[in-house]
């Protein structure tokens, strides 16, 4: 018989999962779901990335029709779908639209982890490169967060193919002189982090985010020696040389605008506020 | 589960012997009549040899498919470059860290047209394997197959690209030296190249690994090797058919659970080949043996 009615959740608090510590709600928000006492970066929704990221209201969804399908017939993929779609309100692990930052036109990619670990099938792939070339179209800088855990398993070898697809985008980027940033969050791996992600003109990443292309238990199999403590850590990629930067969340946003506004100095669009 | 593709090719060579000592046999036969006989015999051995392959090769599954593309007869990057190519100067070092033998590269002339050619390499023996780290490139590897492709622009040579890797490699070295950086700057190289570039997979085509290199204007394919986004004994873990948290002793080569039906394997029966390939081409698995 349950006496003690205080072990339910209590909706104002929340665990950090970093520290353990227990949080206001509310302050953990405002601190844009960074924790206070240990800096930890939660995961955010696509939703909760636009509200940090862009200018208020600013932000318009693009290509939200899209879909996949289940071409290779892969057991259980169909369920799996329809039930991220249900509990994420998403049709897919990414979304991509326009927005602004410090008023200036932002072609835009987000992806989130919660829709099958933000993994890359057709659609995401396909949005991901729409988003490449919507900046070249509208001539304004690109920005695309990535948060993946690497190629769409039931999609099989279509989901390989979108690591060309999307590379092929950003070469397009590249002869159109459109600048293209990435953001590394937590985390960005595999086939995401070997194809878009790791070609961007700029690559900044969340601190603490896992970064990497085979996932740490593959690695240790293939290594002998010990693997360092911080493998795979956005501060681990920045002292392998692969990385540019690394931003806390709170200066995200004014980094951006910075580096968008002087890389995209020449771009037309870009510039009206 | 088969554990190699010998499993069921053993009775083909059973017979092949017989059908070798019927022939020395008829050879020293001097009667005309029993001669005849013997090559009757040996007609009808051939036939049931024919017919066996053409049976048990169309109905492979996804396993075997696997192990067909990793037979260690069939010919490698440097086999197909010594029968194809003539001239072949193998160049080394990525210019930048250091040298990577899962991938060879080079000037070729293919019917005296210069061309580059890129592929991984695999060994046939322990030595040999470690050598070429099992055909798993490390960045250096993805390296210098770009110094290569700009050295094809530069000098307006087509580009030739054996695809055969089980995957990168996935090694501490390799993510801090960005072996996904690689990768996506050697796709990224490819897509600029204006001189034609043809890939064909010619055992396995193991995810990101394999595409580094196989961006083209054509990909073909051999019969029976696979192509796929991830090496089959991952794919479980990662499509969450196997619960990532069990205690893991590597699981023996021979234990490999639910294997998507559709890896991505060729052979002239697959039905749909995803729009991916431009061509599949079809090789007896008997000529497998180098000549």
């Amino acid at each position: 018989m349950p006496l003690r009615k205080a072990q339910a959740p209590n909706p104002n608090f929340i665990q950090c999962k970093g520290c353990k510590k227990t949080l206001f709600v509310a302050d953990f928000e405002a601190n844009l779901r960074v924790c206070p006492n240990c800096d930890h970066h939660h995961r955010l929704t696509w939703q909760q990335r636009v509200e940090v990221t862009f200018d208020i209201n600013s932000f318009t969804e693009l290509d939200a029709e899209l879909y996949s399908g289940d071409p290779l017939q892969f057991p259980e993929y169909e369920e799996k779908y329809l039930q991220a779609q249900t509990k994420s309100g998403m049709k897919d692990s990414l979304v991509n639209g326009t927005g602004t930052i410090d008023g200036q036109l932002i072609s835009a990619a987000i992806a989130d982890f919660h829709f099958m670990g933000g993994s890359m099938g057709s659609v995401n792939g396909e949005k991901v490169a729409r988003a490449l070339e919507r900046g070249v179209e509208l001539r304004c800088p690109v920005v695309i967060f990535c948060a993946s855990g690497g190629a769409r398993m039931q999609e099989g070898l279509l989901s390989l193919m979108q690591m060309a697809k999307t590379t092929a985008a950003v070469d397009k980027c590249r002869q159109n002189g459109i600048p293209y940033i990435a953001v590394f969050t937590d985390p960005t791996m595999a086939g995401v982090l070997a194809s878009y992600a790791s070609i961007a003109d700029i690559i900044l990443a969340e601190p603490k985010a896992l970064i990497g292309f085979a996932g740490a238990r593959v690695s240790a199999q293939a290594q002998v020696l010990k693997i360092p403590d911080d493998f795979q850590t956005a501060e681990f990629v920045l002292r392998s040389g692969m990385l540019d930067r690394i931003v806390h969340r709170k200066e995200m946003k004014a980094t951006l605008g910075n580096l968008c506004s002087m890389l995209g100095h020449r771009l037309t669009a870009g510039a009206k506020s | 589960m088969a554990n190699s593709w010998k499993e069921w090719e053993k009775p083909v060579l059973d017979l092949e012997e017989g059908v070798t000592k019927l022939k020395a046999l008829a050879d020293k036969e001097t009667d005309a009549i029993k001669r005849e006989a013997l090559e009757t015999r040996i007609e009808e051995f051939e036939k049931r040899i024919e017919n066996f392959l053409d049976v048990r090769y169309s109905r492979l599954g996804p396993w075997e498919q696997v192990l067909l593309a990793r037979a260690d007869p069939r010919p490698y990057t440097l086999d197909y470059i010594q029968s194809l190519f003539t001239d072949f100067t193998e160049l080394d070092g990525d210019r930048r860290y250091g040298a990577d033998h899962a991938i060879v590269a080079g000037p070729a002339r293919f019917n005296g047209q210069s061309v580059i050619v890129v592929g991984h390499q695999k060994g046939r023996n322990i030595q040999e394997r470690a050598h070429r780290n099992f055909a798993m490139a490390k960045p250096e590897g993805y390296r210098k197959a770009i110094r290569m492709f700009e050295m094809a622009e530069r000098f307006r040579m087509p580009v030739i690209t054996f695809i055969d890797t089980p995957a990168a490699d996935p090694g501490v070295e390799s993510e801090s030296r960005g072996i996904s950086e690689a990768i996506a700057a050697s796709m990224l190289k490819m897509f600029e190249l204006t001189v034609p570039i043809v890939s064909v997979v010619i055992g396995e085509g193991g995810s990101g690994g394999a595409i580094g290199i196989a961006i083209a204007n054509r990909v073909l394919m051999q019969e029976h090797s696979v192509y796929s986004v991830i090496p089959p004994k991952d794919a479980p873990q990662s499509s969450g058919a196997i619960p990532p948290k069990k205690p893991k002793p590597p699981p023996p080569s021979n234990s490999l659970p639910t294997l998507p039906s559709n890896l991505g394997s060729s052979n002239k029966s697959s039905k749909n080949h995803l729009g991916v390939l431009t061509e599949i081409r079809l090789r007896r698995p008997k000529l497998f043996v180098m000549p």
